[in-house]
């Protein structure tokens, strides 16, 4: 409808420019008068296959685990119970482990990130500023399988052996404490999982915030060193406020990473379906790691309806994580100018 | 024109400026370090450890069937590039005219609004999500 209705106000022109005065209009010769007509067709049909690919995702997420809504409802989110042998399912550990591991990525990168892209933006030498940047990309380019590996092999018992047992020592009588560092020395756990996350989303943030940083004019920069201003004040007081759309864009898309990531939690987080302590060095699980550990043996039933459920959910909870970004830079968007 | 000439509490309120200045450029410096440390920790740990696996027979063989001695991985990197392929022929004409829908057909429209949120949405969902979905299907057909 929209399409021909521009087709036909862009032709007029055309055609005005080929007529002679006072003579017959030339017409125009036109080879393949459908062509613009299916090219826009091809691309409504494009726009609306996304649409459908969406659609199609959540039909097939909710049909599937149709036998699970049914005999859970809501009350799956809560119930930590886990158990195939017997049957029953309830999502609480998951959800828990992806929620913890998917903070402590997010505490760790963004103060991270941030100083990555302050250092690349203002302090960092002209020539040194690229290979610099590239190195950081790099960390992007790592499959994260091999972060999986490097961590089970590698990160996880030096963790283990130089961070958890000295904190066991220090504080294993501490009541509260003592809580958090508690369990076996083997490395693998929510804080392992979540530093690693942590190292996988760091080049997503911090490229996109130095993009961001980039953006803003040299002379509102220039204005502030010229008032005095030290490189930290000019940050934190110009940059800061002036790119915080980007910098909250660059956030949420490193905090969709780490909800999503798979693999290597996987390797890391090991896979143990009890919540029966806060210890950040115990094993748990996350929902990815589930779906990828189960799904393959798991039967069609309750089990695999369940497991559906639970990609459900993850859905759920990077729909909600999208929206409310989208929804905090358009509100941050329309006080633009209005206030500091 | 030094500022000790000046009132003592500016010169310590410019002493302080300047600290608090040199704290966070030298935490933007460790952040910087940080960063690099992870990397070049994991490519030498990869190499390290990957190294002595490293055998022309890895590009040229398939995996052996177990407890054969020689094999390679040849299936593997073939199958990947397969799959890259497939899903860059089918990928591309579909994400390029749904760009060009966005930026020439649709930019005031609701479609394009919908579309473009979808987008960011896919773009974010874990791939894991999409591997179930199709699942039920696979197993009833």
């Amino acid at each position: 409808m929209t399409a021909t209705v521009t087709g036909a106000a862009y032709e007029a022109p055309k055609k005005m420019s080929t007529s002679v005065s006072g003579g017959v209009p030339p017409v125009r010769e036109r080879r393949t008068p459908w062509a613009d007509g299916l090219f826009s067709f091809l691309a409504h049909a494009a726009a609306w296959l996304t649409l459908s690919l969406l659609a199609g995702i959540i039909f097939s997420l909710v049909v599937g685990a149709w036998p699970a809504i049914q005999e859970y409802g809501l009350s799956f989110l809560w119930r930590s119970e886990w158990d195939p042998v017997e049957d029953r399912y309830g999502g609480l550990v998951m959800i828990y482990g992806t929620l913890a591991t998917s903070a402590i990525a997010l505490i760790i990168a963004v103060p991270v990130s941030f100083g990555i892209a302050l250092f690349l933006t203002e302090l960092s030498p002209g020539w040194l500023r690229r290979p610099l940047g590239v190195a950081i990309e790099l960390l992007a380019a790592v499959p994260s399988i091999v972060y999986g590996m490097w961590g089970l092999l590698v990160f996880g018992p030096i963790l283990a052996r130089f961070v958890q047992q000295p904190l066991q020592s220090w504080l294993g009588d501490v009541p509260v404490l003592g809580a958090f560092v508690s369990g076996a020395p083997v490395g693998i756990g929510i804080l392992s999982a979540g530093i690693i996350l942590a190292i996988m989303v760091i080049p997503f943030i911090a490229s996109v915030m130095r993009d961001v940083f980039e953006t803003t004019p040299a002379m509102l920069k220039e204005s502030a060193y010229g008032l005095g201003s030290t490189t930290w004040e000019v940050v934190w007081r110009v940059v800061l406020p002036y790119t915080k759309t980007g910098v909250i864009g660059a956030i949420m898309l490193g905090l969709g990473r780490a909800i999503g990531e798979t693999m290597a939690v996987t390797f890391v987080i090991g896979n143990f379906n009890q919540l029966d302590s806060l210890s950040l060095f115990e094993a748990a699980n996350s929902i990815t790691s589930a779906l990828a550990n189960e799904f393959a043996e798991a039967n069609p039933g309750l089990h695999q309806a369940s497991l559906i459920y639970l990609g459900l959910v993850l859905f759920f909870i990077t729909f909600v994580v999208l929206s409310l970004s989208k929804w905090l830079l358009s509100s941050l968007r329309k006080n633009e100018g209005r206030k500091t | 024109m030094s500022l000790t000439a000046l009132d003592p509490g500016k010169m310590r309120k410019h002493q302080g400026r300047k600290r608090v200045n040199a704290i966070a450029l030298t935490l933007s410096l460790g952040a910087m370090a940080f960063g690099l440390f992870w990397l070049a920790w994991i490519l030498f740990e990869t190499i390290r450890l990957g190294v002595g696996g490293l055998a022309l027979s890895v590009f040229t063989q398939s995996t052996p069937p177990p407890q054969a001695d020689s094999g390679g991985l040849a299936n593997a990197i073939v199958g990947s590039g397969i799959m890259v392929a497939l899903a860059t022929a089918i990928g591309t004409p579909v994400g390029v005219m749904a760009g060009v829908y966005l930026a020439e057909y649709g930019q005031k429209t609701w479609l394009g609004r919908i579309t473009q949120f979808i987008n960011d949405i896919l773009l974010s969902a874990p791939s894991i999500v999409a591997a179930t979905t199709f699942t039920p299907f696979t197993s009833i057909a």
